[in-house]
């Protein structure tokens, strides 16, 4: 992969890190404390996978306990997006459609996505993770005069909640993927961080909508859906659909896809 | 070519990211949904659009009503009644007689399809508001009117829920919805 991909990469964490926002358990019970922990966490166990990985290189036991944490972490990944996001169609996009349409349906778009080349791959991610960004930004500053700060008393305690560490496991992957296919880290790592960024900006924005504490299905859908500017622009949550497709694709794809490598053993060349 | 088959999933997740595929007249559109307690029962009132199932005849509004132990055995009640489902993504209103009850709000919040956004009102007779014909026909609708005219937008779901204030009492008389000046 060229050095010129770097944008490319950067997007396609960006956007896995993100695809934490679709899932339901991390925001369940929304802690920014944990938040910020387990983004923290993240970042430092992606680091630690990236040496562990050239150290596989010369030893073959590190390698084997290496690969086998990220087919584990890819699987969970895999799993989780998958049964967050059938769950988001079932009980909010699609709820009077048959359960078995429903999974034949993201299947299907699962194996088109998986049967598209990595660089595709990669620029699906740039251009749709542009739009993600901006859909983030619109809705926070469209979403400030309905924000309550006196939430983030709350909000701010410190807890830790294993759910939403679970949620950020997968993470893991990213250190294998990239380097298989990329070799540059850098744009990896950063990807990661505004990918953190991001769920926290979207975390908070629903605390200070809806209050810390709560115990409401999709937050960010419900604190995005009582935005309204003006009579024109009414319910924005049409965009967190977007936004939540758009990630979990991202996040099944990525994880099933490293799986793969894993498996098959091929092109695993980790620079 | 590579190029043109990347179209493809961009399309896809467009035409999957449009609204609920509910087909709007084979359910009642919920405009106005109100709650009164009387001593450990909860009533439920619902005021719907429902269409009909030719073009040439309008959608007629109803007035339904059940009762329970509780806000979500009352709607259990009530539904099993209904050969439509019921749809909450237009309710415009939600009524409460005298005080706003708690456990009518975690109700609420537990519907898949509402707005937090949807505005909280309450009334001293229930019954009468949601029986009367109001200036435009729905209920849900000229309370948002009457709110949004007089400023009173604050009383919305997530608002009442994060702080619990109170909300704006609003009552019936001679066919015209008009707040309490002052309360009891």
């Amino acid at each position: 992969m060229p050095k010129k991909y770097s944008l490319h990469k950067f997007s396609l964490c960006f956007l896995f890190v993100l695809a934490t926002l679709a899932a339901n358990s991390p925001i369940y019970h929304i802690g920014l404390f944990s938040l910020i922990l387990c983004g923290a966490i993240s970042l430092v166990l992606i680091f630690l996978l990236c040496i562990l990985l050239n150290l596989g290189q010369k030893n073959k036991t590190v390698f084997y306990i290496t690969t086998c944490c990220v087919a584990l972490a890819a699987a969970l990944g895999a799993v989780t997006g998958f049964l967050d996001f059938f769950t988001f169609l079932k009980t909010v996009l699609l709820p009077q459609s048959s359960d078995i349409l429903l999974f034949v349906a993201l299947v299907l778009l699962v194996l088109f996505f998986l049967k598209t080349p990595f660089d595709a791959l990669f620029k699906y991610s740039l251009f749709t993770a542009l739009i993600c960004a901006l859909i983030i930004a619109l809705c926070f500053i469209s979403g400030i005069k309905t924000f309550d700060f006196n939430a983030l008393n709350t909000a701010l305690t410190p807890d830790f909640q294993f759910d939403t560490a679970l949620y950020f496991l997968p993470i893991i992957v990213l250190p294998f993927f990239i380097k298989c296919e990329a070799g540059n880290t850098k744009p990896m790592f950063l990807g990661t961080g505004a990918g953190v960024a991001g769920v926290l900006l979207c975390s908070l924005q629903s605390i200070l909508i809806l209050g810390a504490d709560n115990d409401i299905t999709f937050p960010y859908l419900k604190a995005v859906g009582v935005i309204s500017s003006g009579s024109l622009f009414t319910r924005l949550d049409g965009l967190v659909y977007f936004l939540f497709f758009v990630t979990t694709i991202i996040r099944i794809t990525v994880c099933i896809k490293a799986i793969a490598k894993i498996v098959f053993q091929k092109g695993v060349k980790v620079q | 070519m590579k190029k043109l088959l990347l179209l493809l999933p961009i399309t896809l997740i467009f035409l999957l990211c449009g609204c609920a595929s509910r087909e709007i007249d084979r359910g009642y559109l919920v405009s106005a949904i109100g709650f009164s307690k009387e001593k450990d029962v909860i009533n439920l009132y619902i005021e719907a659009l429902s269409s009909s199932d030719t073009t040439d005849k309008p959608s007629e509004k109803v007035t339904l009503t059940a009762s329970g132990t509780s806000p979500q055995i009352a709607f259990e009640n009530l539904s099993g009644t209904l050969v439509k489902p019921l749809y909450f993504e237009q309710l415009g209103a939600v009524v409460f007689e005298k005080e706003i009850n708690r456990q009518a709000l975690n109700f609420l919040k537990d519907i898949p399809d509402i707005n937090y956004g949807v505005f909280l009102v309450k009334t001293n007779d229930i019954d009468k508001l949601f029986k009367a014909q109001t200036p435009n026909g729905l209920l849900g609708y000229d309370i948002i009117g009457l709110l949004k005219t007089n400023g009173k937008t604050k009383s919305s779901l997530y608002a009442i829920s994060r702080e619990y204030f109170d909300a704006p009492t609003i009552n019936i008389e001679n066919g015209r919805l008009h707040f309490l000046a002052k309360e009891n």
